[in-house]
């Protein structure tokens, strides 16, 4: 599906407006850059007033593409009304992913959907100015701000660790849509340690030095490994001990 | 009885089995920290960024790996270089020989035994050329030896940590 949907993608991005109306007013569309540690992204052909995305617009809002802890994301950006819709891939996997993001209140942004329809890593996260509660694959999060970072803890499975989002403020300087692909992709660094090792802590960050993640080691890889190999081991103990 | 002690004594041992996986794996992580309780406050406006990032890197490859693709780059180019300078400087060695031959016996229509000051200068300044490009060569071309070398051990460190990383082409695996 892939190998029809990409050469798709990149034929009608180069049919992609440059422009987008703005009070009446054509306006050229923004292309952006967005690094963290470790990410890039790069927003191509954004609105450039997109607004809250549950704020009634609705446009193209362009593309995402880039490298977010190792994996490879293209995604196509749609102002839906009342949530703004990402529908793209993950890496080289030969299913499609489906997130969407609106705001609640004027307080509560939420990402919901499937990062990864083939490992089945579902995203439910509710973003505030001052927290990031959520479930992302078989990870919780509850983290609360804490200066320029959020900090709390992320359980999978059975080990409950630290968490640290380094660089609140830049976290807010990216556009609603990107931060719902680039938020929850973050947040699977460290399979190869939580899932694989059950050992380590989850330090990620938004803005500031780029740095680079290798491949597979997202926890979208990882969903064998540990929590599931656990639960199996727990469910046959416990049936062994129920017989 | 002796049927409730069994359970008891299963379950007991279940739940310690369970707890003491839960212990030895917690002993690998980091305490979480208290979870800092803040209000609600309304999300920000999004606007674009006064000045657009123009500096990230779309890389192919991790930077170590192209760290070290660069460093086998130039070890290959140093070692080129090296060997052609080698090459030269056995040309104009050989032709400084000849030159020197000259000296010896001055082809026709000079004289036989006429000294040529002209073309012992000549011979010198080809023969320390020769020796410049002789040794200049030969450092680099065992110093670009020494660099491919090193720059291809450690992307093979690399490789063998992280073997589903992209890897550089003709890296040898």
């Amino acid at each position: 599906m892939r190998r029809f949907f990409v050469p798709l993608l990149l034929a009608l991005s180069a049919c992609a407006p440059t422009t987008a109306m703005v009070d009446g007013k054509p306006m050229p569309r923004l292309d952006m850059d967005f690094v963290g540690q470790p990410f890039v992204v790069r927003v191509s052909g954004a609105h450039p007033r997109p607004g809250s995305p549950s704020g009634g617009l609705r446009d193209n809002g362009g593309r995402i593409s880039g490298n977010v802890c190792g994996l490879d994301i293209t995604y196509d950006v749609a102002h839906d009304g009342d949530r703004t819709r990402l529908t793209g891939f993950v890496d080289e996997n030969q299913s499609d992913s489906h997130l969407e993001v609106k705001d609640v209140e004027g307080v509560s942004r939420q990402i919901t959907g499937t990062l990864d329809s083939k490992s089945g890593t579902a995203v439910n996260l509710d973003l505030r100015k001052n927290a990031i509660r959520g479930v992302v694959g078989l990870r919780t999060f509850d983290l609360g701000r804490d200066g320029d970072r959020y900090i709390g803890s992320v359980k999978v499975g059975t080990i409950v660790t630290a968490a640290t989002v380094n660089g609140a403020d830049d976290l807010w300087t990216l556009p609603p849509a990107a931060q719902a692909i680039v938020l929850p992709a973050l947040l699977t660094c460290y399979g190869d340690e939580l899932e694989g090792q059950q050992r380590g802590a989850f330090i990620v960050g938004f803005g500031g030095r780029q740095t680079w993640e290798g491949k597979r080691v997202s926890s979208i890889y990882h969903v064998q490994t540990g929590e599931v190999n656990s639960a199996v081991m727990q469910g046959t103990q416990s049936q062994m001990a129920g017989h | 009885m002796r049927t409730i002690a069994l359970s008891l004594l299963l379950a007991f041992s279940s739940s310690t089995v369970a707890w003491a996986e839960t212990q030895s794996q917690n002993v690998n992580t980091v305490p979480p920290p208290p979870v800092p309780q803040l209000p609600d406050e309304p999300l920000p406006v999004w606007h674009p960024p006064k000045q657009i990032n123009r500096r990230a890197m779309f890389l192919q490859m991790s930077p170590e790996m192209r760290d070290d693709q660069r460093l086998r780059q130039l070890g290959i180019w140093s070692s080129s270089l090296g060997w052609a300078s080698v090459f030269l400087g056995g040309v104009l060695f050989v032709w400084a020989a000849s030159l020197n031959s000259d000296l010896g016996n001055p082809p026709p229509p000079a004289p036989a035994g006429t000294f040529n000051p002209g073309i012992e200068d000549q011979r010198n300044r080809v023969e320390n050329s020769a020796f410049a490009f002789l040794g200049i060569g030969g450092v680099l071309a065992v110093g670009g030896f020494a660099l491919y070398t090193a720059g291809q051990w450690k992307m093979t460190a690399h490789h063998k940590k992280h073997p589903d990383e992209p890897l550089p082409p003709l890296s040898g695996f």
